[in-house]
């Protein structure tokens, strides 16, 4: 009986390896709606243009759930070679022994030619990069002009004080969403203590040292989210769940809201809804603050280990072909997402394309990543991220739902997110930062 | 019965070899491992797992989110399994008796028995949708009445009317089958005695389905602990701010979400311990207060 | 009985009637929204109005959704379920109570054990063993140091590795690790005649004989009850395929229903067609609920004993 089992199960491991040795790789992501779309044009393009390999792109609806699949996916061996991860996870999956940096097989590519903002982001302390950035985005500040102009705004608010004046004019002329955002810490958080050249946490936000601890309590941060909750007591400010839409971007591209804050990746959306109606600019800053880079949000593709020759030679030529200048440019058009190398920004100026309002974020969005930087601006480096966004999501709601104040939220969540990260230090214990 | 049964070595544990290999493959070492992860610390992608003794459930039962969720799954076990008991029983009671509704109602009342709670969950979140729901009026009325994606009692309350939507069909055919296994005789001899149809119910129907009553109990306790995930996923993703997150939800989140295996198995083995000494209490204590006629 | 039981038979239709009214609010609900169509709602907002877009709507989850293949999936995984289910828990319970062995106490022990502790509170490691069901085998070669002989003889270490995941029968096997059945097949043999076996076994007839031309044919109405109910628990199950499918395609009906945005991305809800899949999904257990009441009811009260 025994010598059986043994038996068949030799075979379906030979079967298994065997049914892996296709020419065919595959390709997970996580982005749904318009980049999706997107993305697909692209694998189709791809597998036309040549015939030597085939990449199979399959969608996982969503980030998160995208890294979770991967993630069971390499416990049990049947990851796929390509796999897009979000900004979030990079530091989990530099660690994870699970990928094999770019530059490493791939070290005649320029990768120099990328975006500081993206290489920050995503590479080593000694400079190589881990994972080749893809959809890069940041965070911008969406107004329909037609609702601020009945009012008698035509500018887009520059700053959270110029903001706050719009909205209360728009509230008294009886709008009902004057601004709308989701309080996703990328947006409240992340992308606003960059731009005001905060740091989130210390150790330079984890770039120096696993024992870094969260210190968003305070200041500025603290200020802005108390900020928030009183203008939406006020009916000055919407969060998801207050809209019709149910989510924020719909709200806004529906009409409902007048302005966003929200990423490049949502323009597609929102100028295929409301055309030249939607206008952009910078994410705002409090008075007082010097305006620093953002940081790069969307995300990276990552080569798995563990796959053949054969697999890695089209995952090579895969991501040869996104990197074209033609197919950054083309994935912009279609949704919004920025340009990810120079010479790609380049060619799109020069092509004089990019005052097209179709690339409206391209330029606006280069120009938030390339305002000077500091040490706490070069991306994050904190372990199990991607559960810290769920708590300070979960605690930051029972304050705007009156449970607790904002204050309390906060302490509270940097207590739990100091919790995560010293779990994550004793997981990795003797592992270096690379 | 032993020379009716049959005498062969290999043979009936070939037969029950089936059942045995899936369950020693998908219930014995699954609970096992889940014991054994929670005295480690694993590494999400694997490649990496420590021994830390105790930490793990230091970490856990000195959480106060933990706390939260399991004061959460009392709460929602407490309600939801009495709404879900009491009214298949007072259903079973009326549809017992030779009514015109009785019989359209015995079909119609195990219909839910098709739907899946995340089904209904889809549904009930439209039909209470603040926006678009039928209870829109009511806040168009009185704004910010009904509020399920800020307020984390409405959010509960509707958990709790899916829940108790969804058990009504097992509960109510256990305690009409009950109801219906009483003797007549009972019956005639105590309307004899001058008892009205109101006192049969409350002397002599009740007390007779105790057994049922018991079980239906005892089922609809870990019904509420574990069923419950399918109706809070498709409804409230736990939310808002973490209202609805009860423990099978929590460890859910923790482990598929948060790749906190270790953290997951060692609350999977805390929720385990509950539910068997809630049984075995059950069984041990409350089993003698019930006439039982087995 | 001629006594007056009037008020007592009034309050009883109007509790049935509530609690059907209960019942089948949500359902209708679901069945009039479906039919209305996207830009009718919109505009007016929750109505019990009945409109005339069914089919359109219908059309519109077949068209932007992979609902039909999940329900196709959902099908072959409930059905596989009910039929596993109805073989392993026959065979066991005939091993237990028609063959003289020693060991038939703890294998029903162990059959019965597993009723106290759902999927639900052990689905973190089952998955685990499910994306590698050849665990078992590489601990016992570990274990025993069977691993190192070979590793000697033949120059590698043997590691096997089997995922289930993301297959059909990763789906459904480890739902039916529990007693549901078991139970209720030793339950009828023990009612049962002894007689019976031991007239067969007067006749000459094998266990494997009498097993299949006389155990086999009473148990009919036992079978139809436990493939419905195990037919309609998998057509419910929500946990177990959410996590163990890993894309679109091999989902269940209901887990894709959970997350079904139908028509363009980035509009306001389309509640019609979503309410028009939620129909799609729940019709078929409906139907069989509806007109197979008598198993389904027999089904639930011998079960869950």
């Amino acid at each position: 009986m025994k010598t059986k089992l043994f038996a068949a199960t030799a075979v379906a491991t030979l079967a298994l390896a065997g049914a892996a040795q296709a020419t065919d790789i595959e390709f997970w992501y996580g982005n749904t709606g318009r980049p999706e779309q997107a993305i697909q044009n692209a694998c189709k393009l791809f597998n036309e243009s040549q015939s030597e390999h085939s990449v199979k792109c399959v969608g996982q609806g969503g980030y998160e759930a995208g890294m979770q699949k991967a993630i069971a996916a390499f416990r049990s061996n049947e990851h796929p070679v390509l796999i897009q991860f979000f900004d979030a996870g990079t530091l989990d999956l530099m660690l994870s022994g699970a990928v094999v940096p770019v530059s490493e097989i791939m070290p005649d590519v320029d990768w120099s030619d990328y975006n500081v903002g993206a290489r920050s982001y995503y590479q080593t302390s000694k400079g190589e990069l881990m994972s080749q950035p893809y959809n890069g985005s940041t965070l911008l500040f969406y107004a329909n002009m037609e609702q601020l102009g009945k009012v008698g705004v035509t500018a887009v608010p520059q700053t959270w004080e110029e903001l706050h004046d719009v909205a209360v004019k728009l509230k008294d002329a009886g709008h009902a969403c004057p601004f709308v955002t989701d309080a996703h810490p990328w947006r409240v958080l992340e992308q606003f203590s960059a731009r005001h050249g905060l740091a989130i946490a210390t150790n330079h936000n984890g770039y120096s040292g696993l024992d870094a601890e969260y210190s968003f309590n305070k200041g500025k941060v603290a200020e802005h989210l108390n900020n928030l909750y009183t203008w939406r007591k006020d009916g000055l400010v919407k969060l998801n769940q207050d809209t019709e839409a149910g989510k924020y971007t719909d709200a806004f591209n529906a009409g409902e809201c007048a302005m966003m804050e929200g990423s490049t990746g949502s323009y597609g959306a929102a100028f295929k809804a409301l055309g030249d109606k939607v206008k952009l600019a910078m994410a705002p800053m409090y008075e007082g603050f010097e305006r620093h880079n953002t940081f790069i949000g969307g995300a990276s593709i990552w080569v798995m280990k563990g796959h053949s020759t054969e697999e890695i030679e089209a995952a090579k030529a895969f991501l040869d072909f996104l990197r074209e200048d033609d197919q950054q440019i083309e994935f912009t058009r279609m949704t919004g997402y920025m340009p990810v190398t120079m010479s790609a920004m380049k060619k799109l100026k020069e092509s004089g394309k990019s005052d097209d309002l179709e690339f409206a974020t391209a330029e606006m969005g280069v120009a938030s990543l390339n305002m000077p930087g500091s040490e706490d601006s070069q991306g994050l480096r904190l372990g199990f991220y991607v559960q810290f966004r769920d708590i300070f999501k979960e605690e930051t709601q029972k304050a705007f739902n009156g449970e607790q104040t904002m204050q309390v939220a906060l302490d509270a969540a940097k207590k739990r997110g100091d919790e995560l990260l010293r779990r994550f230090e004793q997981t990795y214990k003797g592992v270096k930062l690379p | 019965m032993n020379n009716s049964q049959f005498h062969r070595r290999w043979l009936p544990l070939l037969l029950s070899l089936p059942q045995l290999l899936l369950i020693i493959l998908f219930f014995y070492i699954p609970i096992y491992m889940a014991f054994f992860w929670s005295f480690t610390l694993e590494r999400p992608f694997g490649g990496g797992s420590q021994f830390v003794g105790m930490q793990n459930y230091l970490r856990v039962l000195t959480d106060t989110e933990f706390w939260m969720a399991a004061e959460r799954t009392l709460l929602f076990m407490v309600t939801a399994s009495s709404l879900a008991v009491i009214l298949p029983l007072f259903l079973a009671v009326a549809a017992d008796r030779k009514v015109r509704l009785a019989m359209p109602a015995r079909n119609i009342l195990v219909w839910p028995k098709g739907i899946a709670g995340a089904s209904l969950g889809v549904v009930f979140l439209f039909i209470f949708n603040p926006f678009l729901g039928i209870l829109a009026p009511l806040n168009d009325l009185f704004p910010g009445i009904w509020q399920p994606g800020i307020d984390g009692k409405d959010a509960f309350v509707m958990l709790v009317a899916a829940q108790v939507w969804s058990g009504i069909p097992f509960n109510f055919v256990i305690l009409l089958a009950g109801l219906q296994s009483v003797p007549a005789s009972m019956h005639h001899s105590a309307a004899m005695d001058g008892a009205s149809a109101w006192r049969r119910i409350r002397d002599i129907q009740i007390p007779m389905i105790m057994p049922q009553l018991f079980l239906v109990f005892v089922l609809e306790f870990t019904e509420s602990v574990t069923g419950a995930f399918g109706i809070i996923d498709a409804m409230t993703e736990g939310g808002p701010g973490g209202a609805t997150t009860l423990l099978v939800y929590k460890i859910y989140v923790d482990g598929f979400k948060g790749y906190d295996l270790s953290g997951a198995s060692t609350q999977s083995t805390i929720l385990m311990i509950l539910v068997i000494s809630l049984a075995a209490f059950q069984f041990f204590y409350l089993e003698k207060k019930v006439r039982y006629e087995r | 009985m001629i006594e007056k039981t009037k008020g007592v038979d009034r309050a009883a239709n109007i509790v049935l009637a509530t609690g059907m009214i209960f019942i089948l609010f949500p359902l209708v609900i679901t069945l009039v929204t479906a039919t209305q169509s996207y830009e009718d709602f919109v505009r007016n907002g929750f109505s019990f109005m009945p409109g005339t877009h069914f089919l359109d709507n219908i059309s519109i989850v077949i068209e932007t959704t992979h609902l039909p293949r999940q329900i196709l999936n959902s099908i072959i995984m409930a059905t596989m379920m009910a039929t596993i289910k109805c073989v392993i828990a026959f065979l066991t319970a005939y091993a237990i109570v028609y063959f003289r062995i020693r060991y038939g106490g703890i294998i029903f022990a162990m059959v019965l054990v597993t009723n106290l502790m759902p999927l639900e509170l052990r689905f973190i490691t089952t998955y685990q063993v499910a994306s590698n069901v050849m665990l078992p085998v590489n601990a016992f070669l570990e274990f025993t140091g069977i691993a190192r002989i070979i590793e000697l003889i033949s120059g590698h270490h043997p590691h096997y590795k089997l995922s289930i995941l993301n297959t059909y029968f990763g789906l459904a096997a480890p739902l039916l690790a529990n007693g549901t059945g078991t139970f209720l097949f030793r339950q009828y043999f023990r009612s049962l005649p002894a007689d019976l076996s031991k007239a067969a076994k007067m006749d000459g007839a094998g266990p494997i004989r009498f097993l299949w031309d006389i155990l086999m044919p009473l148990s009919k109405s036992n079978f139809a009850a436990l493939f419905l109910i195990m037919f309609l628990g998998g057509w419910t199950q929500y946990l177990w395929p959410l996590v163990a499918a890993s894309t679109p395609e091999m989902q269940t009906a209901v887990v894709g229903l959970a997350r079904l945005s139908p028509g363009i991305p980035g509009e306001v809800p389309q509640y019609p067609a979503i309410m028009a899949g939620a129909v799609m999904v729940s019709v078929i257990p409906l139907l069989m609920i509806a007109f197979m009441q008598r198993h389904i009811v027999r089904g639930l009260t011998l079960t869950e004993k």
